[in-house]
């Protein structure tokens, strides 16, 4: 019978230069040394320490992750939130906030006091089409602006710009700009009624209502690469006429109005 | 018309300018087409005159006064006189202006910054002791693109802390500073990199596009921190536990294959020898011809030493050979040779003595068995418990080892490397 659930691995008599322990059999029994496997339990190097897992912090504690993320063509990250470290297991982070573009998004590992190491990336290009509507703060709330009903509709954002024009006795007016600049639009969404999922309309839009009415801020982005950080007001409900019990439909339709830019969007929440 | 009197003069209004620089005078004309100049530059506290050029043919409204034609820390007062082709002439108002050394500053030299932080500093000079106005400290990554500044300060010292600086990664600093003359100097941008012992990670992060418009992003990490006694570290990248040891006991579980690769220095080796002169007596006990014998002296310390009775010519005097009087054929008998006490009483054992800890290289638990990895008499042998399972003869004192268990075959490769 082999030898089962080794658990522990002493070293001595000697000077160890590294020990590298892996599942596979199957793999290169060379002298020359390997980076962290995705099949290695355990890797020692002694650089100065007794560490031997795939992350090396001179014997301190890695407490938590920050998840950054930024666009491929900029410098300067910006933090999307926290994850506490669980050590040997597969962890994930789920960001609803990026817009349809390409990221890189950053791994810190943070560790007990405070320090920041050494970060790990990975790139990504976003792909998703439809408009959505992302509460931040709370990714329960998610309203999809992604199906329609007829035809293959167009949302039009208008550029609301401080411009403020001037007649004189000359031939052409003077136009003198301020910093206003936001943009508006309408958006609807067609939310599909299941009843045997025990919804109804009133259900829907109740849900609906609910978030649209918590005041805060949303992100609101497309699969053209539009991303604004809006508010949200005027939510009308519309519904067929000849409905029936199994045709039950409902599209909302809402305002949008820009009122932050996306990084201090981040900043604030 | 005639040419008017010269206006928009560079050099007035109080201007401060450095002397040991050359500076390129310029002026407008009106009214007519300048053809000759000429100007005047006087001390303002004595009306001395310190610079002047007589009348000089040009249509250019410009001249350049050459560096230290004037010297710095003075007023002086200035006036320039224009021609037409008509020999008109017109005399500029006095202007006034300054000179003043330029300031110096010097960035205090940085190295490599083993800190994600770093305190910059530099220092101010300026010729005639006119004192610092406002300084700036800038921070460019690699490609000197700024990516941080530290806006206008007014403090006397130039210190700016610049903070998340990342690891093997080359920044330019710069500081820039005005004398309260209004001249400005910068020490240009200044490479420096930054190295500091970080956490190295090997994450498997993986990011995919995910339901609701998201991405989701994954990880494993996997941290073990081994414990020791009576260790050192040899030059930052090897660890000595000639004397000690060192585990690792936690953040791992091997259920049953696995590969080891361990590299090994100063493996000192033990000679484990059979005394040629050992003597064995026997009981009476029937040897047939699978028997073996058991021997040991508990109170032995070092090799044991007993004499070999025979009556008859052993047929190999490295066999160990007993003799039945009674037995018309003689029996030869294998020898193990081990310091292990067998299991049972089926294997001949000579009790030698040798304490097994010092032999032992590397030891791993499990929960079954345990495996030992030991060198001794030029070779290293791996132990599954108290059974020898693979044995490498090689001779050195660095050596590449790797151990592989695969079911139930466990195999031992070792070989020598150079010093």
């Amino acid at each position: 019978m082999p030898v089962q659930n080794i658990s522990s691995i002493e070293l001595k008599n000697c000077i160890v230069d590294e020990l590298h322990l892996r599942e596979r059999t199957d793999v290169n029994l060379t002298s020359s040394k390997d980076t962290w496997q995705i099949d290695t339990y355990l890797l020692a190097q002694f650089f100065n320490n007794l560490e031997a897992g795939s992350i090396v912090n001179n014997g301190i504690e890695i407490v938590q992750f920050a998840i950054k993320r930024r666009k491929l063509s900029e410098i300067n990250n910006i933090t999307l939130g926290y994850v506490d470290f669980v050590n040997g297991e597969v962890s994930e982070y789920f960001d609803y906030t990026q817009g349809n573009d390409d990221y890189i998004y950053t791994l810190v590992p943070i560790a007990e006091n405070g320090l920041e190491g050494t970060v790990n990336e990975v790139q990504i290009k976003s792909d998703f089409t439809g408009w959505w509507i992302i509460d931040k703060t709370d990714s329960n709330n998610i309203l999809a602006c992604d199906t329609f009903l007829d035809g293959e509709p167009s949302v039009f954002t208008q550029l609301n710009q401080g411009r403020v024009v001037l007649e004189t006795l000359n031939r052409f007016p003077q136009v003198y700009y301020t910093d206003k600049s936001y943009h508006t639009f309408t958006l609807s969404a067609a939310v599909p009624i299941n009843p045997e999922e025990n919804n109804s309309t009133s259900k829907e839009y109740s849900k609906i209502l609910s978030m649209l009415n918590s005041r805060k801020p949303f992100i609101a982005k497309s699969g053209s690469g539009d991303l604004y950080i809006v508010e949200i007001s005027n939510l009308r409900k519309g519904t067929p006429i000849n409905t029936y019990f199994g045709r039950d439909y409902m599209t909302v339709n809402f305002d949008c109005l820009e009122i932050l830019s996306e990084t201090d969007y981040h900043d604030l929440y | 018309m005639a040419i008017q009197k010269p206006y928009n003069i560079n050099l007035s209004g109080g201007i401060v300018i450095p002397a040991e620089e050359d500076f390129t005078l310029t002026w407008s004309v009106s009214g007519a087409v300048q053809t000759h100049y000429a100007l005047e530059i006087r001390n303002n506290s004595d009306n001395t005159l310190v610079h002047s050029v007589t009348k000089t043919s040009s249509y250019v409204h410009s001249y350049l006064l050459l560096a230290n034609t004037l010297s710095n820390g003075n007023e002086y007062k200035l006036s320039i006189t224009v021609w037409d082709e008509s020999d008109n002439s017109a005399t500029s108002d006095l202007q006034i202006f300054q000179t003043s050394s330029r300031p110096t500053v010097t960035l205090t030299p940085v190295g490599t910054i083993g800190s994600p932080a770093y305190s910059f500093q530099a220092s101010y000079f300026q010729a005639e002791s006119v004192p610092l106005r406002y300084w700036s400290a800038f921070l460019y990554d690699n490609n000197q693109n700024l990516i941080n500044q530290s806006g206008l300060q007014t403090s006397s010292t130039i210190e700016h802390l610049f903070s998340n600086l990342y690891s093997e990664h080359t920044y330019f600093i710069e500081f820039q500073v005005t004398s309260e003359k209004g001249l400005i100097n910068t020490t240009g941008k200044v490479s420096f990199n930054v190295l500091y012992t970080t956490p190295k990670i090997s994450t498997g992060l993986t990011a995919e596009n995910n339901d609701n418009a998201s991405i989701k992003l994954l990880w494993n990490v996997v941290q073990i921190i081994g414990e020791g006694e009576n260790f050192s570290y040899v030059n930052n990248e090897k660890i000595d536990v000639t004397n000690g040891k060192v585990w690792f006991d936690s953040g791992f579980t091997i259920e049953d294959n696995f590969t080891l690769k361990v590299w090994l220095e100063s493996v000192t080796n033990t000679f484990i020898n059979l005394n040629p002169s050992a003597s064995i007596v026997a009981s009476s006990t029937p040897i047939s011809n699978t028997s073996n014998l058991w021997l040991e002296d508990s109170n032995q310390l070092t090799e044991l030493t007993l004499p070999l009775i025979h009556s008859n010519t052993a047929p190999n005097p490295d066999q160990l050979w007993l003799e039945d009087e009674n037995q018309t054929t003689p029996q030869t008998l294998g020898v193990i040779l081990d310091y292990v006490e067998p299991g049972s009483l089926t294997t001949a054992w000579v009790d030698l003595g040798i304490d097994a800890e010092t032999i032992e290289l590397i030891k791993l638990n499990g929960s079954n068995a345990t495996l030992y990895l030991r060198y001794f008499n030029n070779g290293f042998h791996l132990y599954k418990d108290n059974i020898l399972v693979d044995s490498v003869s090689v001779s050195g004192s660095n050596y590449y080892i790797s151990i592989q268990q695969n079911g139930e075959n466990l195999t031992l490769n070792a070989e020598v490397l150079a010093s």
